[in-house]
């Protein structure tokens, strides 16, 4: 049993372990689904019976309507804007080696390794000094920051498998840079940019912390309707939209692991050429 | 031929540096610009300065009690001011000694009816323009730096004469939040990695190919929104909640245990939101340790914990470090989920800072506690660094 190195302990213990571990992970968030059909009105077990009834309150709440809006209206410009500047970044970045390149990619993490509430009030600071106070289009300025590192990163994982000797083939056969970045070079990285614009969306859908402190009353984004909810024990109104963005969240990752899987496929595809 | 290859490799740098420049600049925007203003808001006292000029030159001229001359320069002030620099003086007096506010709109309302008589005027509109304690608020407030802020968020400020001491128990709060909070980073931190470690072991220890797929399911979690896993583990632990409810019906317990809206609660739903962020990162750093390794310290006698501790986990260091960073900058930072499932004795340093500059519209505090919380969120990084030294990690697998 050569793969039993690097376990301290027998394997199947570890096996089992890991098993809890992660049916624990997974299985809490779960709870909100069976609260989510019920024809009571308290958050809580055992359910009185069934019904639909929370998600017809959500869909017609004009209130969660509108949070929802602001919400995909700041998670597409944010992500639009990491996207364009990661992918970039990233092409910038596997140009370069060695120290630089390991320099450069632990700046492009930053935004995530400073403490949000801290970059949430600088934001607010910073909103404030060029008059974008209390806007959305300042959240969709920090959220694009947020998505960032993502879009970078993902990228910068998909670029790996790329053959250089195709960018030159293309060049060498006549092909001006942008046409060898459109035809050769693009169609390869796909699936890393859309990966990450997928993962920058999700992270922007998610934010409460700088939505709380550069935002109006008035403009609610989805997650601080949901916070507001939560904390207000507005009923089970709050767990169906909390389902729905459950099965949002399956989409994503499977949506995610499609990209991962076809992006590995062009990368060996490339290779073997 | 090499003049050409020169401007090739040229042309090459160029780009690159077009390439990386948007994200340089866009940083520098969203995160350079964002702390120095968190640095500059911290100490700077401009406010009454900007919004009161010649009374606060005025009042710079000599020590004591100011000449009467004083009231017709206030009134000169507030009648020039904008509403909103008005605000602000109101806002940073009110600072100084609470309740100011309402002496200064009261003042800002009699200076814009142009008063014959300033100093009656004045008087009538609020008594307290008649003490003396108003122009020593304005004088300590007049700028342009304070270390007041600073001071108040680590519970000190200035006495009378100017000296340093401890500020009266009831306001000397943010000590033990900031404590607190790094407590509750730290142990948080400590969990991941007690529970992590182990299972980026396991999962290192797979072929990639199933490895994948647990993967796969340990992404599912850190894509669920954060507010549906809060109220999630709400629903589970509260009194009424799913586990006291098994525990009755299995007859372990007679009474429901407190579980939910403590620190208990903080602790199990912040370690469970921030695992896989200690997991992915070590797992990627044991998947590049050759195993090779590993046999050769089995076949020279060591046991598998001998040979995971002395010779795997070593090299691991540089996850290990990453894991640990993102999990404490994390949970340093992110409050929501403590101010959900957590009780009041639970609250920590980013619900003072939103409270600071959202609801009593401090911003100056809020500055000085971030920049607190910041310089001690990076000291500890250091320390993380000092004893890991995950460079070095780094520098020796290339």
């Amino acid at each position: 049993m050569s793969t039993d190195y690097g376990l301290p302990l027998p394997r199947w213990w570890m096996r089992l372990g890991s098993i809890l571990l992660v049916v624990i992970l997974v299985l809490p968030a779960l709870v909100v689904v069976p609260i989510s059909f019920s024809s009571g009105s308290i958050i809580a077990f055992p359910l009185p019976g069934f019904s639909w009834h929370w998600y017809g309150e959500a869909a017609a709440s004009p209130a969660w309507r509108d949070a929802l809006l602001s919400s995909l209206r700041v998670g597409a410009a944010s992500t639009l804007i990491a996207t364009v500047i990661g992918t970039a970044a990233a092409l910038g970045i596997d140009r370069l080696q060695g120290r630089t390149r390991a320099i450069v990619l632990l700046a492009t993490l930053l935004p995530l390794v400073i403490p949000i509430v801290i970059l949430a009030l600088g934001a607010y600071f910073a909103l404030a000094t060029v008059g974008l106070s209390n806007s959305l289009t300042g959240l969709v300025i920090f959220h694009a920051a947020l998505g960032l590192p993502f879009v970078t990163l993902s990228v910068v994982a998909s670029l790996q498998g790329f053959d250089r000797t195709l960018w030159r083939a293309a060049a060498s056969l006549g092909a001006s840079p942008i046409t060898a970045f459109r035809r050769v070079m693009l169609p390869i990285i796909a699936p890393g940019v859309a990966a990450g614009a997928i993962f920058a969306f999700a992270m922007s859908l998610d934010e409460v912390v700088v939505a709380s402190f550069v935002t109006a009353p008035s403009q609610r984004t989805l997650p601080l309707q949901m916070f507001s909810g939560i904390k207000e024990n507005t009923g089970p109104i709050v767990t169906a939209v909390a389902t729905l963005l459950l099965l949002l969240s399956m989409t994503f990752l499977l949506v995610v692991e499609m990209l991962r899987r076809r992006s590995r496929r062009l990368a060996t595809a490339s290779e073997a050429t | 031929m090499s003049g050409n290859g020169a401007a090739r490799a040229r042309r090459a740098r160029l780009s690159t540096v077009v390439l990386l420049a948007p994200m340089a600049l866009f940083l520098l925007a969203v995160i350079g610009v964002p702390l120095f203003l968190l640095v500059w808001q911290s100490v700077a006292d401009r406010d009454v300065a900007i919004g009161l000029p010649r009374t606060v030159a005025m009042l710079a001229e000599g020590e004591g009690a100011p000449s009467p001359a004083i009231y017709p320069a206030l009134v000169a002030d507030l009648a020039a001011a904008s509403d909103s620099a008005v605000g602000r003086v109101a806002r940073r007096l009110n600072i100084e000694k609470a309740g100011l506010r309402t002496a200064v709109l009261a003042a800002r309302a009699t200076a814009l009816e142009s008063p014959s008589d300033p100093v009656a005027a004045l008087q009538a509109a609020d008594g307290r323009w008649a003490q003396p304690e108003i122009w020593q608020a304005i004088r300590a407030a007049s700028g342009p730096l304070t270390d007041r802020y600073l001071l108040a968020a680590i519970d000190l400020e200035r006495d009378a004469k100017g000296e340093i001491t401890s500020r009266p128990t009831e306001l000397a709060i943010y000590r033990s939040i900031l404590t607190r909070t790094f407590v509750i980073a730290a142990s948080v931190a400590a969990l991941c990695l007690a529970l992590g470690l182990p299972l980026a072991l396991y999962l290192a220890s797979l072929p990639p190919k199933f490895a994948e797929r647990w993967l796969l399911v340990l992404m599912l979690p850190l894509w669920t929104s954060i507010l549906v896993r809060a109220m999630a583990w709400t629903l589970l632990l509260q009194s009424n909640g799913l586990v006291n409810s098994l525990l009755q019906r299995a007859g372990l317990i007679a009474q429901p245990l407190d579980l939910a809206f403590n620190r208990f609660a903080v602790l199990v739903a912040m370690t469970h939101v921030l695992l896989p962020f200690m997991v992915l990162p070590i797992y990627n750093a044991l998947r590049a340790i050759p195993k090779t390794q590993l046999m050769a310290a089995g076949s020279l006698g060591a046991t598998p914990l001998q040979s995971v501790v002395r010779v795997y986990l070593p090299q691991a260091r540089a996850g290990i470090a990453a894991g640990l960073l993102l999990v404490l900058a994390s949970a340093a930072g992110y409050y929501i989920t403590p101010a959900l499932v957590g009780g009041p004795a639970d609250r920590m340093i980013g619900t003072f800072v939103e409270l600071a500059v959202i609801r009593t519209n401090n911003p100056g505090l809020a500055a000085a506690l971030g920049l607190v919380a910041l310089l001690l969120f990076l000291a500890l990084v250091g320390v993380l660094i000092a004893a890991l030294k995950p460079m070095r990690a780094l520098e020796g697998a290339r």
